[in-house]
């Protein structure tokens, strides 16, 4: 009787990391999901962007000639910068490096801050030039980078309470969440931005 | 012992291959601007160049700093699903904007009456008559440009159509002129009308968009008749209007019992 009760197969309750998410992983696939939300509205966008560019391709051409290739150039080396100081933080607190987080974390607060700067002189440029939001292309080109650009001001205020966070010691080599997903979405606004700058300023 | 020694080793690794990374994202932005900047290349050739670089960056900036190559594969499943969702908004996109069919037969200029036909092309206006009678003129303005947007602005001036007074940037400086009227977002294949009562005079007609003036879109138009007809005109019909009004109060009070 024993042995028949030893015998019976029993569910496997081991489990199985290749086939499930642990409980702590929930959050982190929430913003994923939240990111495949963002990848339909920025594709929406640029599709729309691109159908006026398919359409209207001579009064393009006038537009693009009043784009500063440069600035925004010098702004997408800023940005993926960021990107990099991002993971570099998060280095830093998986070995316990809490000044190393927060040194990195302010310079992408510093480098984010930049960004907009450059965003901001260039908004100033077109319209000084009489490229407005009624304009043909200004309407487009304005509401596509200004709903980026509102995206990276999102990311430097989620990334100030990122700091506070860390100064107030929440973060250590086993908490670290917070800033894995707020690396997450700062990363996910650096690859809108690649994509915008070759779709707006160089095809 | 053997724990200790490897694990910072392993970080070190770890910090190479992001710095990598770094410098590879860094090293194809460079090249992005560079390729924008080479006016020899064929643009097919530039074009796949720099769609390659941007997916190459894109896919880098996935895979590495958002760590989808460690990480679960689960994680993608919302990205991708994300991603799918955009061929139909694509195709929806692409099917529903179809360009706007031209609503008067290519490149007729007809002058009927007072009637002048407008025809917006890329960088010029040409009209059926540079002239007509004063009084009511109705504009039929057609965009025959094949891509490009205009505006259509009636200004009175003594000045020739292109010596108008200019800001900086060579547009035609809209408060320095006499703007008579104005029809805006005039879309390719697309006619509209307008209607105006010309005085006697010289008359410039414009499209102001960004460079579209400096580059030929601007046209002398005349209005025929003497200020003093145009005047006798006023005034007779300010009489007639006068007399009808009297007529009209005449019998309004014979008819009040």
């Amino acid at each position: 009787m024993t042995e028949n009760i030893q015998n019976v197969k029993r569910p496997d309750t081991t489990p199985n990391p290749g086939r499930m998410l642990p409980q702590r992983s929930n959050n982190k696939l929430a913003v994923w999901f939240f990111l495949g939300g963002e990848v339909v509205l920025f594709t929406a966008l640029i599709m729309t962007f691109l159908m006026f560019r398919v359409r209207y391709a001579s009064d393009y051409a006038t537009f693009r000639g009043y784009l500063n290739l440069p600035v925004t150039g010098l702004n997408t080396l800023i940005l993926i910068l960021s990107s990099y100081l991002v993971v570099r933080s998060l280095q830093a607190i998986g070995r316990n490096d809490r000044r190393g987080l927060i040194y990195n974390l302010i310079g992408v607060l510093l480098l984010g801050t930049l960004f907009i700067g450059g965003q901001a002189f260039e908004w100033s440029d077109l319209i000084s030039r009489g490229i407005t939001i009624s304009t043909i292309f200004g309407s487009p080109f304005f509401i596509v980078t200004g709903i980026h650009g509102t995206h990276v001001l999102i990311g430097l205020v989620w990334d100030c309470f990122i700091i506070i966070f860390g100064l107030s010691g929440a973060f250590s080599s086993k908490e670290s969440r917070g800033v894995e997903i707020f690396g997450l979405y700062w990363h996910f606004v650096d690859i809108v931005w690649v994509v915008l700058f070759s779709v707006i300023y160089l095809l | 012992m053997t724990q200790e020694t490897t694990a910072p080793v392993e970080q070190q690794t770890e910090w190479q291959g992001y710095s990598i990374v770094f410098a590879i994202l860094a090293i194809f932005t460079i090249l992005e601007i560079a390729t924008a900047y080479l006016s020899g290349l064929p643009v097919a050739l530039r074009t796949g160049l720099l769609v390659i670089l941007a997916i190459i960056k894109a896919v880098l900036v996935l895979l590495y700093f958002m760590r989808l190559r460690f990480d679960n594969r689960l994680f993608a499943l919302p990205f991708a699903f994300g991603a799918v969702l955009v061929v139909p908004l694509i195709l929806i996109i692409g099917l529903t904007t179809t360009p706007p069919t031209p609503t008067v037969a290519a490149n007729s200029l007809s002058v009927d009456g007072n009637v002048v036909d407008v025809i917006l092309r890329s960088y010029k206006i040409d009209l059926s008559t540079d002239h007509v009678p004063s009084g009511q003129v109705t504009f039929h303005i057609t965009n025959q440009a094949s891509d490009m947007m205009h505006e259509f602005i009636v200004i009175k001036t003594d000045k020739p159509s292109d010596q108008l007074p200019t800001n900086e940037i060579g547009h035609v400086n809209e408060d320095a002129v006499n703007i008579i009227d104005s029809h805006e977002d005039i879309f390719f294949g697309t006619t509209v009308n307008m209607q105006l009562n010309l005085k006697p005079g010289h008359y410039v007609f414009i499209c102001n968009l960004p460079e579209h003036y400096q580059a030929g879109m601007n046209v002398d138009f005349t209005v025929d008749g003497t200020p003093d007809a145009e005047a006798t005109a006023e005034s007779t019909a300010e009489a007639t209007l006068e007399s009808t009004a009297e007529s009209t109060s005449e019998a309004t009070v014979a008819a009040t019992p």
